[in-house]
């Protein structure tokens, strides 16, 4: 066979006569890009995602059907090429309609594979799905009872009219509780230690996620918690009859048997100090969350019988102790979850009365449309349109009544919801004994001296909010080696939120540690539908076979007022 | 099911497409030329393949492959310009054109425009890929198994030695859902009273031991579709007890299939013919790899290819560029034989030199008139001279043909044929013998069809008439008899039947004690393919019983005294070492052949598995 000389990329090499420079370059082990060209078939030279560059000949020629000659010089990494190869790549792309990644997955913070897990789940594969769910979130049997499930409200099936969309956070709980309760259950596996380790304040969702990933790649990971249990708001601020303590006490085993310590009782700051961890750790990670309820902020609101949401849901938790609101009348002030976690707690407290005041309507509340379903069902009350406007105080300085104002929906606001405006001369009283304010968290960060008196370079600070300040990419702060993730970076969040920075805090934690550039994941191109245009109903109805959502089983509202699991899930998926 | 609301919107080769991995190596975006853009309904009404114009990329591999190497022309571009996409030829619908259901459009798609129709949510997700080889026909391709959880995700081809350049045919790359099947056996099964009631496997070996030592006179007979290592472990237990063993596979075909194969062209020596006939081939369908090779052959470097056939209708027909009609696979080699001895036209060198028996041969052979034979072979005298002068001369011919649709008698004149024109075992040149099942060249070197002399039907009346007991592996001779009332007869008054399968077949039902069966990849082992290459392949997956087919048939083997062996491995080991003994190089000779009552009783390599694949492809496909 004829041998023939030429320069590929400045070297020589030679080939055989009739050798296509696809052919050369990869057996010279350089990488051409192609998608028309198949080794089983003849050239076609369609796609021109192969061109490479030929000194001597104008522009660009495909490599897969242009045949080597004597003395040619070949350059298949020029700027020039990889321009060229964009441009038939762009062109090809803008002409994809079509998704690479399902909604659900890509709305999902921490970009939960539910398409992937839903197959497993389909073939009995439940520690399998579990494996999958925890590749990104730890926590699927938590998650699967409280996770807002942004997903469910991207998934597709909502085109179809048909109610609801997929119940997927229905079956991340059906093969959590499966692989939980299995004999054996799902266990990643854990590198060898790299003999780092890592010090982690804070035990709930953040916390115990971003122990879940460093510790996997073989750091030794220690959790310091203020409180004597771990979970956080999980445990502290989600009521029991949403999230059962045992089933945050079994996921959090599945974290510490990777070899993950949780001390407690160990508040930074507080009887902690930055300066004994700096000593026997080479990296933190702050995922102190938002501790501080947000008073109502209106004239009156330091009376007695006032509480912030999360502290009358943290008390009954630490204490054990349940509220006696027997011939009592609540009021809640908030739309959100924690709204619906007071006011349903409430009626479990055995509240005579209990109202949820909300001063837009009952479709601006950014509480879960299922708790608000629930909790009609359990007898609250709502008062939509309303806001507090003061509180009267009895002889004992404790609350007697609430003025409230009417509100009506005005121009929509910056979060596009339409704001309220007060009626004027609507004032009105409602006679309550206790108000429990629901209307947001602040980030309480008091160890700042104390970090910063012991860095020993850079400097921790806080935003004009109050959270903790860090590169809202890598996820460092103002010193190199403390990350921070969760609420204390974003104020208060949502739990998968929280899931999700902590992971790339451990990235970004785990490059640090390895003496790498912090760099984030790389991002893969991502065909969308989306892209085109938008998704609508007419697209999607009569194109797929019409199947209503299995209802959740719950437990009769008449039998609700105990701390007892509401929801029961799905007993079996046939 | 619950799971059936998801709609599945992310793409099936997410972790696998082309474009998907170039447009991130190159930071694509996909508003850069954002205007007008195609939208197309995706194709789901064939029931393997899948098309999703939306995701296709005009590279036309699909289209290419289907027409240069598969040779279909199943598939088309529609249209110009701005305006092409790839569509089925002359109609809506795939399942309405030649498509042959290969599966192959999809090995060639760089994104997911033409996939797998799954039957199951395919996820993606990402999956272990396990080599192994497959389980179908006597090619022997290499394959890769896509699993996770014990679940068989995908199958795709992979470069082996027989199929080089990856290619796998419909049987592996969309009848793997058998194994997935939750309703195989896998547990033993005994009949009491006319009912099947499942029962431990130790409970199973001691009624089988019983049976074994109970000095009843038995026969033991072993399936096409077998590792080498069940065979040898059958066998080992067989002569343990003296028993007579088989193979239904090719039970009273008689005897002569064996002797073309050591003298197989190698496959990758078809690109080198001059010229290829294919004779009593249904290639595309039985052995499709090898048929791709021919067509790719015909396709690209115009290798001529005849096609001899008895079928009125050949799905061969539109593939080739010569078509023969016969009525007799066995008198057309013998008219054409007839027609190189009475014209003087034989390669005497060769024949002097390796073949014995020629002038006993000749002188029997041209007591027939070549008339009388050309017209048994039910085709005209000039057809036969140009097939056979066409042969002889051709610088590098080949004769391909199936196993399964002659018998054991065309297949030695054949042999004859390629000793006349002394073709046989040169380069590019002489026979190519195709079998029908994975390992039916396996079960001819087990040693398993060696106590039975003639393999005609009458020594085996005789053994059944015998046979108190009968052992059965892998093999539904009721299911896959042509006259089931005829075969039915061979199982009445035993004392006691055995069957290993996957589900409960015909023949099963017969049995006494049904016992569970592995599929090859939950074992592991070796099949011997057509061209006598023994591929071993290591496990894939457990498989859902708590006993393997090896693990029973070691337990079984023990129950006689075998000892030794423990696993696969070793079931391997001593398997070689058996064929090694017992290979002989046989002379070259000619005999006189008589076509008298030589019958194939069984379809489908007698193999339920293999029927029932067959038929699940023909069902789907039914128009």
């Amino acid at each position: 066979m004829d041998t023939i000389n030429v320069i590929l990329n400045g070297k020589s090499v030679t080939g055989n006569a009739g050798d296509s420079i696809l052919d050369l370059a990869r057996r010279n082990g350089i990488e051409i890009p192609t998608l028309c060209n198949d080794p089983r078939l003849e050239p076609y030279s369609s796609c021109y995602v192969c061109v490479v560059e030929i000194e001597g000949m104008k522009g660009l020629q495909p490599s897969c059907s242009t045949k080597i000659s004597e003395g040619m010089k070949i350059n298949t990494e020029t700027d020039t090429v990889r321009k060229g190869r964009k441009a038939a790549i762009d062109l090809i792309v803008s002409n994809h309609y079509a998704d690479c990644a399902a909604p659900c997955k890509l709305t999902c913070p921490a970009g939960v594979d539910v398409q992937g897990y839903i197959s497993l789940i389909e073939k009995g594969l439940y520690s399998e799905a579990i494996g999958l769910i925890k590749k990104t979130n730890p926590l699927p049997a938590i998650c699967g009872r409280i996770c807002v499930r942004p997903c469910e409200v991207a998934c597709r099936r909502n085109l179809l009219d048909e109610q609801y969309g997929v119940g997927i956070d229905y079956l991340k709980r059906f093969a959590a509780d499966q692989d939980l309760l299995g004999a054996t259950h799902y266990k990643p596996e854990v590198k060898a230690s790299t003999g780092k380790k890592v010090a982690i304040i804070g035990a709930g969702p953040g916390g115990l996620s971003a122990a879940w990933f460093l510790q996997q790649e073989g750091h030794q990971c220690d959790i310091y918690e203020a409180a004597p249990a771990a979970g956080g708001w999980l445990r502290y601020g989600i009521p029991e009859y949403r999230l059962p303590n045992d089933i945050i006490d079994k996921e959090v085993a599945t974290i510490t048997e990777l070899g993950v310590n949780i001390f407690y009782n160990q508040k930074l700051g507080d009887n902690l100090s930055y300066k004994d961890l700096k000593e026997k750790y080479n990296a933190t990670i702050l995922t102190i969350g938002s501790q501080t309820g947000t008073s109502i902020g209106c004239e009156g609101d330091d009376a007695g019988n006032i509480f912030s949401g999360i502290d009358f849901l943290k008390n009954m938790e630490v204490t054990r102790q349940r509220y006696d609101f027997r011939g009592k009348t609540i009021a809640v002030i908030g739309g959100g979850n924690t709204a619906m976690d007071c006011c349903r707690t409430s009626k479990r407290c055995h509240a005579d009365k209990v109202y949820v005041i909300y001063r837009r309507t009952e479709k601006e509340m950014p509480a879960n449309p299922i708790e608000i379903h629930e909790s009609k069902l359990e007898g609250v009350e709502y008062m939509f349109l309303t806001a507090p406007k003061k509180v009267n105080i009895d002889a004992n300085g404790n609350i007697a009544s609430l003025t409230c104002l009417k509100m009506e929906l005005g121009e929509p606001d910056a979060s596009g919801r339409r704001r309220p405006v007060v009626v004027e001369g609507s004032d009105f009283e409602v006679k309550v004994d206790y108000v429990l304010a629901a209307i947001g968290q602040k980030t309480n960060v008091n160890f700042l001296n104390d970090i910063n008196a012991n860095t020993g370079g850079g400097e921790l600070k806080v935003t004009k909010w109050g959270d903790v300040d860090c590169d809202k990419t890598t996820l460092q702060t103002g010193i190199p080696s403390v990350f921070a993730a969760g609420d204390g970076v974003t104020g208060p969040a949502t739990v998968i939120e929280a899931v999700a920075q902590a992971r790339r805090a451990a990235h970004s934690c785990s490059q640090f540690l390895a003496g790498e550039a912090l760099v984030p994941e790389k991002t893969e191109f991502l065909s969308k539908k989306d892209n085109f245009k938008k998704q609508v109903k007419d697209e999607y109805k009569g194109h797929f076979e019409s199947q209503m959502r299995h209802e959740m089983p719950t437990m009769d509202p008449s039998d609700r007022i105990n701390f007892k699991e509401v929801e029961l899930g799905y007993q079996s998926l046939s | 099911m619950v799971t059936n609301r998801c709609l599945e919107c992310g793409c099936v080769e997410y972790f696998s497409c082309d474009l998907k991995k170039i447009a991130s190596d190159y930071n694509a975006e996909q508003g850069k030329y954002a205007g007008e853009y195609k939208q197309y309904n995706v194709k789901f009404d064939h029931p393997f393949i899948e098309i999703d114009n939306n995701k296709c990329v005009l590279c036309a591999r699909c289209v290419r492959i289907c027409s240069e190497v598969v040779g279909a022309n199943a598939l088309g571009l529609v249209n110009r310009g701005y305006d092409t996409y790839v569509a089925p030829a002359l109609g809506n619908s795939l399942k309405d054109t030649s498509c042959e259901s290969c599966g192959m459009c999809i090995s060639a798609c760089p994104t997911a425009a033409i996939s797998e129709n799954f039957t199951f949510k395919p996820g993606p997700v990402k999956t272990e890929t396990i080599e192994s080889v497959c389980h179908y026909c006597s090619v022997g391709c290499t394959l890769n198994y896509h699993i996770k959880g014990g679940h068989i995700w995908q199958v795709t081809g992979a470069e082996g030695q027989v199929n080089k350049d990856g290619n796998i045919c419909r049987f592996p790359k969309f009848g793997y859902v058998a194994m997935n099947d939750k309703a195989r056996i896998t547990r033993p099964m005994k009949k009491e009273n006319g009912q099947f009631k499942e029962i431990s496997f130790d409970e199973a070996y001691q009624i089988i031991a019983d049976k074994l030592k109970s000095g009843k006179p038995s026969a033991f007979f072993a399936g096409a579709r077998l590792t080498n290592e069940e065979m040898y472990l059958i066998k080992r237990t067989s002569d343990q007890i003296n028993a007579t063993t088989g193979s239904f596979h090719y039970l009273g075909r008689g005897k002569g299939y064996g002797q073309n194969t050591p003298y197989n062209v190698p496959f990758e020596q078809l690109n080198q013919a001059s010229h290829i006939w294919l004779l009593a081939s249904e290639i595309n369908k039985e052995n499709a790899v090898a048929g791709f090779m021919i067509s790719n052959n015909r396709a690209v470097k115009h290798i001529p290819l005849t096609l001899i056939t008895c079928k009125e209708e050949s799905s061969m027909e539109r593939k080739c560029d010569e078509l023969i009609h016969i009525t007799s696979n066995y008198s057309f080699i013998r008219a054409a034989n007839h027609y190189l001895l009475s014209n003087n036209l034989q390669n005497s060198l060769f024949l002097n030199d390796h073949v014995k028996g020629l002038e006993e041969y000749k002188s029997a052979l041209l007591k027939n008139s070549f008339a009388d034979l050309c017209e048994a072979a039910g085709c005209n005298q000039d057809t036969i001279k140009v097939f056979a002068e066409g042969y002889n001369n051709a610088i590098n011919g080949i004769l391909v043909f199936a196993e399964k649709n002659l018998c054991a008698l065309a297949a030695k004149e054949i042999h004859h044929l390629a000793l006349i024109t002394g073709k046989l075992g040169k380069t590019a040149s002489g026979i190519l013998s195709l079998k029908e099942k994975n390992n039916s060249e396996g079960i001819q070197n087990s040693g398993i069809m060696r106590k039975v002399k003639s393999n005609s039907p009458e020594e085996w009346n005789a053994v059944f008439s015998q046979s108190k007991n009968l052992f059965i592996f892998g093999e539904d001779p009721i299911g896959c008899a042509f006259d089931k009332n005829q075969v039915k007869l061979w199982f009445d008054n035993k004392e006691f039947i055995l069957v290993q399968e996957y589900t409960l077949t015909e023949t099963a039902q017969k049995a006494d004690l049904v016992m569970p069966a592995s599929y090859a990849p939950e074992i592991g082992g070796s099949f011997t393919n057509t061209q006598r290459t023994i591929q071993w392949f290591d496990h894939v997956i457990s498989g859902p019983m708590e006993h393997n087919s090896i693990h029973q048939l070691i337990s079984i083997a023990s129950a006689t005294g075998v000892s030794g062996m423990n696993d696969v491995a070793d079931a391997h080991k001593e398997m070689l070492k058996a064929i090694t003994e017992h290979a002989s190089t046989k002379e070259l000779d000619m005999v006189t052949t008589n076509h008298t009552g030589r019958v194939k009783y069984f379809d489908y390599g007698c193999d339920a598995e293999f029927m029932k694949t067959t038929l699940y492809f023909e069902n789907a496909l039914k128009k």
